[in-house]
């Protein structure tokens, strides 16, 4: 009921209340969240991602002498992760500045990492992939990305495709995003969809486009 | 008047953004159009710092590219060397320092887990050959003709089958 009605009293604002810089950050969160309901989930995602950072260094100091060790490497990716939903923030912040819109960004930014839950869902589903069976591969390449059909890597990793985490959980998180941008701009969703769409194709082809530049394209893909 | 100014300042931000993808994309199909020498193990290229495994059986020649002052590539390396070990006929694996220069070369020379090492001292690698990651192992068979770049992981599977190129 109170979430309702937070919904109701943020859909009443107008759109240069939201605009001008007085928005509360959880506002437009999801259905309206209350402040409090915001901060819980928003902190265990957070502890999510430092898990996933703890667990993911784990794996790898016994095959790299030089990763560093699981407790500070939680906390590096906390800042990592933390510092990307800032800068995708910053970016469509900058998209709908251009186009003469202003999009309140603590808001925004609070959506993005609840909205992030859906990357630590593929993450998880790609790191449980290897043990997993036929079946459930299956399930994980549709959910997770095709990526997550491979075994990881035992110390060079394989070269990705752009698509390479392309399943339900990308698109589910690009229709969050997009959706979020929706709300927070108080228009359709059409427009935000299409850039968020643009932004993810232009992201991962220019990142699969550094990673081959960056391996070297001389004696063709690695088998 | 700010929000004009705001404006213009996205849309040079959004603007140069285009330009650093166009030019990612720009780089990368300069590399892939880009005619490298395939290739080829002749010891004659590159310096060498330490000679050793010549009373094996050779079956080969593992060249893997590591730079003394990466960890992770000198951990390939001896992930390579050991699966190598594994191998009948076994393959020689061979260090080729790469990007330093000859002091740090020789420093590393002792430490480092190969049959042969070799110094990189004229950027063949690099320069003539196209290398860029450290760790990869470039397979040639016993002419010295490139066969394959092999995943680490996978060259104890891939390695008994000595195919020509093209042939697989």
């Amino acid at each position: 009921m109170q979430a309702n009605d937070s919904m109701v009293a943020w859909n009443r604002r107008t759109a240069d209340e939201r605009e001008g810089g007085r928005t509360p950050w959880n506002a437009g969160v999801w259905g309206g969240f209350t402040r409090g309901g915001t901060a819980i989930v928003a902190l265990c995602v957070l502890a999510a991602w430092a898990g996933e950072g703890y667990h993911r260094f784990a794996r790898l100091a016994g095959t790299y002498p030089d990763v560093a060790a699981p407790w500070p490497g939680a906390g590096v990716t906390l800042l990592v992760r933390v510092a990307m939903l800032v800068s995708e923030a910053w970016f469509y912040l900058v998209v709908w500045a251009a186009a003469g819109r202003r999009l309140a960004f603590r808001p925004f930014v609070t959506a993005l990492l609840l909205a992030s839950s859906l990357d630590l869902c593929a993450i998880a589903l790609r790191a449980a992939a290897p043990d997993a069976g036929a079946l459930a591969r299956v399930l994980i390449g549709g959910l997770a990305g095709p990526r997550g059909l491979e075994p990881p890597p035992e110390l060079i990793a394989a070269p990705d495709g752009p698509f390479a985490t392309l399943g339900v959980l990308t698109l589910g998180r690009i229709a969050l995003t997009a959706w979020a941008q929706a709300r927070a701009l108080n228009r359709g969703l059409l427009m935000p969809l299409l850039v968020t769409v643009t932004a993810w194709l232009a992201l991962h082809l220019g990142m699969a486009w550094y990673a081959d530049f960056a391996r070297g394209l001389a004696h063709g893909d690695m088998p | 008047m700010s929000g004009a100014w705001t404006r213009v300042g996205a849309r040079v931000l959004l603007a140069a953004l285009v330009l650093a993808f166009a030019g990612i994309g720009a780089l990368r199909v300069r590399d892939d159009t880009h005619r490298w020498e395939t290739p080829r193990w002749d010891a004659r290229a590159f310096r060498v710092l330490r000679h050793g495994g010549d009373s094996v059986r050779v079956g080969g020649t593992w060249l893997v590219p590591v730079n003394p002052g990466c960890p992770s590539c000198l951990a390939a390396l001896a992930v390579a060397a050991r699966r190598a070990h594994d191998m009948r006929p076994r393959p020689r694996v061979v260090a080729l320092l790469v990007d330093t220069g000859e002091r740090r070369a020789l420093d590393a020379v002792w430490r480092i887990d190969a049959d042969v090492v070799v110094w990189d001292e004229n950027q063949v690698w690099r320069h003539r050959w196209g290398g860029r990651r450290y760790g990869e192992v470039l397979r040639f068979d016993a002419s010295g003709a490139l066969v394959r770049p092999v995943r680490v992981e996978r060259a104890a599977l891939t390695v008994a089958n000595h195919a020509p190129p093209g042939r697989r």
